[in-house]
């Protein structure tokens, strides 16, 4: 049951990190690679704000309120750099937020990390917990879809079409893409704090690579701006891996197994399907 | 004396980056596309180079496979990357060579795991000037990172060399028609990029230890060089290179006491100097307002 649980969860906190990512590389073809940076950014927050004595729930509130300051960081460098250069330097993010938390030992424990953060009441069995991610997961999908609908969807459907389009409708391409990373960045960040309150540890191997890589891939395998894609995307990109659990694999193997078996197939539908994200090469 | 021993410590880590900045340019100058696989390609050829020595090749023939290895792993980035490059699908480009590198990366640690290697387990030789000192591999890195910064400005500014790898990036169709093969450029760009990212991987290793994602911090680190430098000014990639990485040592080694930085903070101020870069001069460091045409 508890194996059950916990996949459940993991998928809830995919979706959630994935969502942003679709919104931005899937949709708006923003390629925004600090999805991961801002969830161990959220994680952080919960835990050092309930290390400074707050309330579980209130200390997610302040998560969420500081990653929208941080997120702005990204906003800027989306208007100051080029597609490619922003790109890396979103995923260089990872790399520097990892080198401060190690360092910065006195208020993120450093290597050791922060261990019994607590989860809020009413929620402090997993499978109440499980079922807390699963409402969120449906919250952030529904957020998404309301997205797409509104004006800031068609924008960035249109983005991704042309950006002098858009432009010449009077729409500003910076702010919309500003706006899809606010949101990418917000939605990580929850699903950081979600996980954080799973595993209830944390340290500066928390938003690794493998994570950025298994969030582009459900973002790029979904291809389409279509929710129920997203999530078919998520639940195969998830499930996947757990094959290698009931093969005779050494247990430290497993998870370089998991990025191998990710960046394969992220290479494999980069090269395949490729063409589904980049609509402005069809020829009519 | 201590200021210029951490002045020549981030030289020779300078001209490191230098190495493999120089050919994440010669690739991005050929055909748009950030390799970022370059740094897993370099470690997979120091790992090629360890694996012969312990199995008891002689020098020169452990050297061998590692070029060889170098040469495979460019030839397969070429494989993976030419048919993104041709459409100019650039990011698509960025993102298959990162998952490039990771692959890389994950089949290193399941083959040799992710305990750390060594090349030698006696003290590195080193060679003095007065108080100064240097390593063996330092001064290979420098000599090295000389000649080749300098053969590397004067081929991509002066020779028709040059200027055909950046044509290919701007129009290969119309290189195509005056019968240049464009493949064959990006081909040849990306072999010997592999092979100079080859070279660094060992120099870097030879100095620290052989761990699988090493790469991954320096082709970082190069990248962030190429990107204060300007993308598309080899000379200011050169001299920002030296900039990001002199600024954080200089730091690191002149704090003391009370304000004492300690080594790990070094990435974190590399990011906050490139943020301040980026800001101050989007463009690059030495790239001039264009006439827009």
């Amino acid at each position: 049951m508890g194996y059950f649980l916990t996949q459940l969860a993991r998928l809830a906190e995919n979706v959630g990190l994935a969502i942003g990512s679709h919104l931005t590389i899937a949709v708006g073809n923003i390629f925004f690679l600090g999805g991961s940076t801002m969830f161990c950014f959220g994680a952080y927050a919960v835990a050092i704000s309930q290390k400074a004595g707050l309330d579980p729930w209130l200390s997610a509130v302040v998560a969420v309120l500081c990653s929208i300051v941080f997120s702005f960081l990204f906003v800027l460098a989306y208007i100051k750099l080029s597609n490619d250069s922003f790109t890396v330097f979103t995923l260089s993010s990872m790399l520097a937020f990892e080198a401060l938390v190690k360092s910065w030992d006195s208020v993120t424990g450093g290597v050791l990390g922060i261990a019994g953060i607590m989860r809020p009441e009413g929620m402090t069995k997993l499978k109440e917990l499980v079922i807390f991610q699963i409402v969120i997961m449906i919250i952030l999908l529904i957020v998404e879809y309301v997205i797409l609908k509104t004006f800031i969807g068609r924008s960035l459907l249109g983005m991704r079409e042309s950006k002098y389009f858009v432009e010449s409708l009077g729409t500003s391409t910076r702010l919309i893409g500003g706006i899809a990373i606010v949101i990418c960045s917000v939605m990580a960040a929850i699903a950081g704090v979600t996980t954080v309150w799973r595993v209830q540890f944390l340290d500066a191997s928390f938003g690794s690579v493998t994570l950025l890589v298994l969030t582009v891939t459900i973002a790029v395998l979904a291809a389409k701006p279509k929710i129920r894609w997203l999530m078919l995307s998520a639940i195969f990109v998830t499930f996947l891996p757990e094959v290698f659990r009931f093969l005779p694999i050494p247990s430290i193997m497993i998870g370089h197994l998991r990025i191998f078996m990710y960046s394969v197939m992220l290479i494999i539908v980069l090269l395949t399907i490729s063409k589904k994200l980049m609509p402005q090469k069809r020829f009519i | 004396m201590f200021f210029l021993q951490i002045l020549l410590n981030s030289l020779v880590v300078g001209t490191q980056v230098v190495l493999l900045a120089v050919p994440l340019y010669l690739v991005y100058s050929s055909s748009k596309i950030f390799h970022l696989g370059l740094g897993a390609t370099g470690i997979s050829a120091a790992y090629a180079l360890w694996y012969g020595l312990k199995a008891g090749w002689s020098l020169p023939m452990a050297i061998m496979v590692a070029l060889i290895c170098a040469v495979i792993l460019g030839t397969l980035s070429f494989a993976l990357l030419e048919k993104l490059a041709k459409k100019k699908e650039h990011l698509f480009g960025l993102l298959v060579s990162f998952s490039f590198g990771l692959c890389l990366e994950a089949i290193i640690a399941i083959i040799f795991g992710t305990d750390g290697k060594f090349f030698l387990t006696t003290p590195l030789p080193t060679i003095r000037f007065s108080d100064l000192y240097l390593t063996f591999p330092g001064i290979a890195t420098l000599i090295a990172g000389l000649i080749l910064s300098v053969l590397f400005l004067v081929v991509v500014a002066k020779t028709p060399w040059g200027r055909k790898m950046k044509a290919v990036s701007e129009n290969s169709y119309l290189l195509d028609s005056l019968s240049f093969n464009a493949a064959t450029v990006r081909l040849f760009v990306l072999v010997v990029a592999s092979v100079l990212a080859g070279f660094v991987g060992i120099m870097t290793t030879l100095n620290s230890t052989l761990i699988p994602n090493a790469g991954f911090n320096l082709i970082v680190l190069a990248f962030i060089a190429l990107l204060v430098g300007g993308v598309n000014s080899l000379k200011g990639t050169i001299l920002s290179a030296y900039i990001v990485v002199l600024i954080p040592e200089l730091i690191v080694g002149l704090s003391s006491g009370e304000y004492s930085v300690s080594l790990s903070w070094k990435m974190v101020i590399v990011f906050v100097v490139a943020a301040i870069f980026l800001t101050w001069k989007p463009n690059g460091l030495l790239t001039r307002k264009a006439r827009v045409e």
